[in-house]
């Protein structure tokens, strides 16, 4: 032990990433155990990606849970775990008063009512706000950060976790990581371990959003536990050379995305009924389909918006400001008043963990919190993650602290953990190809539109072919000059095996729902998928694929309406 | 991407290096102008790159740091009045780095490696006389030289002032330590005039050079004559008369260090006077200049970082232990690292989210609004704006 590993940290529950829903998780298994161990590899106490949020939080609050949920399935084209969103619907609300007790303020009108406004034409789900925009994400960092403290719950950053720790039984008892400044290794033990890794993804230019990479799935997988929600993503429209939050809030005061003819897409072809007001991965599909057609590019028109609501949503806090204010003053651009060049960006992967109610992985012992839990087929709401970290991160942390009190002592075999660690380290120092080629590679199997917005058998094989190349090539020949570089490293590890799924899945849903979409299969197959596939690492490493079917019989709300059902994408007029 | 860090108004901070979720940031410590900590502590230690290497957790270099001026930071640590601290610029902010505890840390870190002897490169010995602080950092500072060093110490066991109940367990530990550097230590052997052997007789067996360093009485009234007159100047207040740069004595092979020589009684002034001493014994081995190129340290920071920086509570050592890795890394970000240089390490890893910006109290950072260039979901022959 002492040879192989330079620390040895011991906790109660350990948690695996510090951003909200980390933070959350120590927070509740405080209820029930004293020693809560955060590590995470970014900053200690910078927040993850929360922090760099505008504050936006999904609240069932004007509405009842019932009609939120309803509006859930129709919006997740049926595809939802109506038990687990449920307890999210209902939770949301003590988590909005405990966000309150913990010092957030969240916007009411002049009487004392809650700002809530509705997201993507749904009519229940509601986000609450904190303004001014872009205090949001930073006091409720503070107020977690000020919380964690009180509690004593320990914290460590630029903690690279990179794989997870078994005991006899199969059952998690741990993880081994690396100070990725310096190198200085780590063997974690723990009776229960919380992954709050944060979403997947292929390291998009959004602010923080590239941080996460989806190493919680990465390591439960490898462990043992099961995938899902791969053939998923979140896609999200940006603008082409900068960073721009909050476009949503400009399509309602006049702002219009158009395409090269100065035609409104949405509403002309693919919409007539919400044009670009919905989930922002049917508007890039529409902008897909423009590409397609050759009409390309596509503009964000800010210009119809009146100069009153300029001044009202021009950004006055923190990044979003120095970004407006330097686009002018260095490029002579001004946002509010020139048509900027748009693309689809892909924000985050939606697979992750597979787990029970109780956000129990397939390993006992390994919980998974929030977005590395795989939760929704690749559509989304303004605000939906706030309030899922805040939820599920509660409900994990107090799961797994229970869990812990239950088990009691975390034993994990020396040797096994030492071969972990030197696996990890191996690249670190040889010669080799550089993580940042790894990360570059994987951009460009899963970012051309015709993988991840437009699919088809032939694109997709394709870019299986690709990942296979990728894999040889890589893979016997990583190399990490610089602890930092190996924490990259592990982050194109991940990137890969997230776009292996993510196109191995996608070939095998064939049918268009939600977030996925088939031009081979345009239409909504409900006999055959109404179904969730799960991945499992098979016995020769290989992965597992299989259908687990939405128990329907087991679910109140019977699927009557689909959100899919108000747009027409060339092809999906036709039966297959 | 990030633009430009402007290297005049970067005063060291460190804001940008503990802001960033890409970890793009490090600081050059190495600077003309010295901190305020290592201005003021008598052993000039290099606190600043220290403290930046342990904000990384790499606490094997910040030793290797520390030990260059210090060889004995697990009793430093434990007995100096903490010089450094008083001046610390962090103590405008909130209190001042607990640069102590830093220092214990990597003091027990030290003591717990096991060293492997340093191979003797040099013929003939060094006699070190006395067991105190200024004895046994002068036995150090010539062992790394390649001296084979005896300490001769007339009690029963080393330490001389050192054996104080405050080192119970740090004494015998860094004395095992020195033994495995290859130390010889000659306990219950009196040297001097009269006693058990001579200096004379050292030198016939091949012992080239002596450092004399065996402590005085503070109260100058209860000082007995060193038992040295053979080979130096006695003053009236029985101290052993040196020329105070280079410690010589009137003897060209005979040097006196420590309080006997009447160096302030504070364990880092001891120390650095050893040091100073084993300089002096390897000039006149080697029969170089004494004065040229002594070490000097250059003009202090003045423009100490402070403004604009949050407090945060200093952390404390739990009793007698030292820090835990968490802890220490924790404190050790509190320094300001006064007058480093921001620079971009790992400059393709920024994202362009305007954290090390906003983070910067000097203004000194410069984002520019676009971004990385990545692959594209739809490729448009040209990008810009219309
Ligand atoms: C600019 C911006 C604005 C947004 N605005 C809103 C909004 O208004 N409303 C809303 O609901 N959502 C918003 N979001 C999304 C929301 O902020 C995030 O989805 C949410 O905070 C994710 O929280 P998390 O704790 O699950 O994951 P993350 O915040 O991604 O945290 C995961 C943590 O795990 C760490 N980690 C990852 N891998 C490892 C490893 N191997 N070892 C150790 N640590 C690891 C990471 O460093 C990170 O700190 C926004 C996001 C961005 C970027």
């Amino acid at each position: 032990m002492r040879q192989s590993f330079n620390h040895h940290l011991k906790a109660d529950v350990l948690i695996i990433g510090g951003g909200f829903s980390g933070l959350w998780a120590a927070i509740s298994a405080r209820r029930f155990v004293e020693n809560v161990l955060i590590v995470d590899k970014g900053p200690k106490d910078w927040g993850g990606l929360g922090t760099s949020s505008g504050g936006d939080f999904q609240c069932v609050q004007d509405t009842t849970v019932d009609a939120a949920l309803d509006d859930l399935v129709y919006y997740h084209d049926g595809l939802c775990d109506q038990e687990l969103l449920e307890t999210i619907l209902t939770q949301s609300f003590e988590r909005f008063q405990h966000y309150e007790r913990l010092g957030v303020t969240f916007s009411r009108d002049e009487k004392g009512k809650l700002k809530a406004i509705p997201q993507r034409n749904l009519t229940h789900m509601k986000m609450l706000l904190v303004r001014p925009y872009g205090t949001g994400g930073p006091s409720m960092r503070d107020a977690l950060v000020r919380e964690a403290n009180r509690l004593g719950v320990r914290r460590l950053g630029r903690m690279c976790v990179n794989e997870l720790l078994l005991d006899e039984k199969g059952e998690a008892v741990g993880a081994v990581g690396f100070h990725a400044q310096s190198g200085e290794t780590f063997a974690f033990s723990a009776p229960a371990v919380v992954m709050a890794t944060g979403a997947g993804g292929w390291k998009p230019s959004y602010i923080f959003m590239s941080n996460s990479t989806g190493e919680g799935a990465y390591l439960g997988y490898k462990a043992g536990a099961a995938l899902s929600h791969n053939e998923f993503m979140h896609i999200w429209n940006v603008p082409v050379l900068f960073a721009w939050e909050g476009q949503t809030g400009l399509l309602p005061v006049g702002a219009r995305f158009v395409n090269a003819e100065g035609v409104d897409f949405m509403k002309e072809y693919y919409s007539p009924t919400l044009g670009a007001n919905t989930d922002t991965t049917y508007n890039c599909r529409g902008m897909a389909f423009e590409a397609r057609a050759g009409r390309t590019p596509i503009y964000f028109d800010t210009s119809p918006i009146s100069a009153e609501n300029v001044e009202l949503l021009k950004p006055v806090h923190g990044w979003a400001k120095i970004n407006y204010d330097r686009l002018i003053a260095d490029e002579g651009l001004d946002f509010f008043k020139e048509k900027s060049m748009w693309m689809p960006q892909i924000m985050w992967h939606s697979g992750g963990l597979a787990t029970n109610h109780d956000y129990e992985t397939a390993v006992p012992g390994l919980f998974a919190a929030c977005r590395c839990r795989g939760l929704d087929p690749g559509v989304y709401m303004g605000g939906w993650a706030l309030c899922t970290t805040a939820v599920t991160g509660y409900i994990t942390g107090g799961n797994a602290a229970r869990r812990a009190q239950e088990k009691g002592l975390a034993l994990f075999n020396r040797t096994r953990a030492a071969e972990a660690m030197a696996r990890a380290l191996a690249p670190l120092g040889r010669e080799g190809l550089p993580a940042k080629d790894l990360v570059r590679e994987t951009q460009e199997i899963v970012y051309p539109y015709e993988v991840c917005l437009i699919k088809s058998e032939r694109s997709l094989k394709k870019a299986l072919a690709r990942v296979e190349r990728a894999k040889e090539a890589f893979l016997p020949r990583l190399s990490a000059k610089t602890p930092h570089d190996l924490a990259k490293l592990q982050e194109g590890l991940s990137m890969l095996q997230a776009a292996e799924l993510f196109v191995r899945s996608s070939l095998l849903r064939t049918e268009t729902r939600a977030g996925h979409h088939r031009e081979d299969y345009p239409q909504r197959d409900n006999d055959n998928w109404l179904a969730w596939i799960h991945a499992e690492r098979g016995p020769d490493g290989e992965a597992r694929l299989y259908k687990v079917p939405v128990p329907l019989e087991r679910y109140r709300i019977k699927p009557y309406r689909y959100y899919m059902d108000n747009f027409t994408f060339p092809g999906s007029e036709t039966a297959r | 991407m990030l633009r430009t860090i402007d290297q005049e108004k970067c005063n060291g901070c460190g804001s940008c290096f503990k802001a960033c979720g890409f970890d793009v940031f490090r600081l050059a410590t190495d600077q003309h102008e010295a901190p305020p900590c290592q201005a003021a502590c008598p052993l000039g230690i290099d606190i600043r790159a220290y403290s930046h290497l342990l904000q990384q957790g790499r606490t094997r270099e910040a030793a290797q740091v520390l030990l260059a001026e210090n060889p004995f930071p697990a009793l430093t640590s434990r007995l100096c009045p903490g010089f450094c601290q008083k001046k610390c610029a962090r103590g405008a902010v909130d209190t001042s780095v607990n640069i102590s505890g830093l220092e214990h840390y990597l003091g027990e870190l030290v003591l717990a490696s096991d060293p492997r002897p340093t191979p003797v490169t040099r013929f003939g010995a060094v006699a070190v006389i006395g067991s105190g602080p200024a004895a046994l950092a002068c036995a150090c500072f010539l062992n790394r030289k390649g001296h084979a060093v005896t300490v001769f110490e007339a009690g029963a066991k080393p330490g001389g002032e050192l054996c104080t109940p405050k080192l119970a367990a740090a004494l015998p530990a860094q004395i095992a330590y020195l033994e495995k550097l290859g130390i010889t230590f000659a306990c219950g052997v009196a040297v001097g005039d009269g006693l058990a052997i001579g200096i004379e007789d050292l030198r016939e067996q091949h012992f080239k050079a002596f450092v004399l360093a065996t402590g005085a009485e503070k109260d100058k009234t209860l000082r007995a004559e060193p038992p040295f007159s053979s080979a130096v100047d006695i003053s009236d207040d029985m101290l052993v008369v040196v020329n105070p740069q280079t410690l010589e004595t009137r003897t060209r092979w005979v040097f006196a260090a420590g309080t006997l020589r009447g160096c302030p009684a504070s364990v880092a002034h001891q120390i650095a006077d050893g040091r100073r001493a084993a300089d002096s014994v390897a000039r006149y081995l080697n029969g170089w200049d004494m004065i040229e190129s002594r070490p000097v340290l250059g003009p202090v920071v003045v423009d100490v970082p402070g403004k604009g920086i949050e407090p945060a509570p200093r952390l404390e050592r739990a009793g007698e232990a030292p820090f835990a890795f968490e802890d220490m890394i924790l404190e050790a970000n509190r320094c300001l690292t006064c007058g480093a240089k921001a620079y971009a390490a790992f400059k393709d890893d920024c994202m362009t989210c305007y954290f090390c910006e906003m983070a910067c109290p000097q203004g000194a950072i410069a984002v520019h609004p676009f971004k990385e260039n990545l692959p594209r979901t739809i490729s448009y022959a040209v990008e810009g704006v219309k």
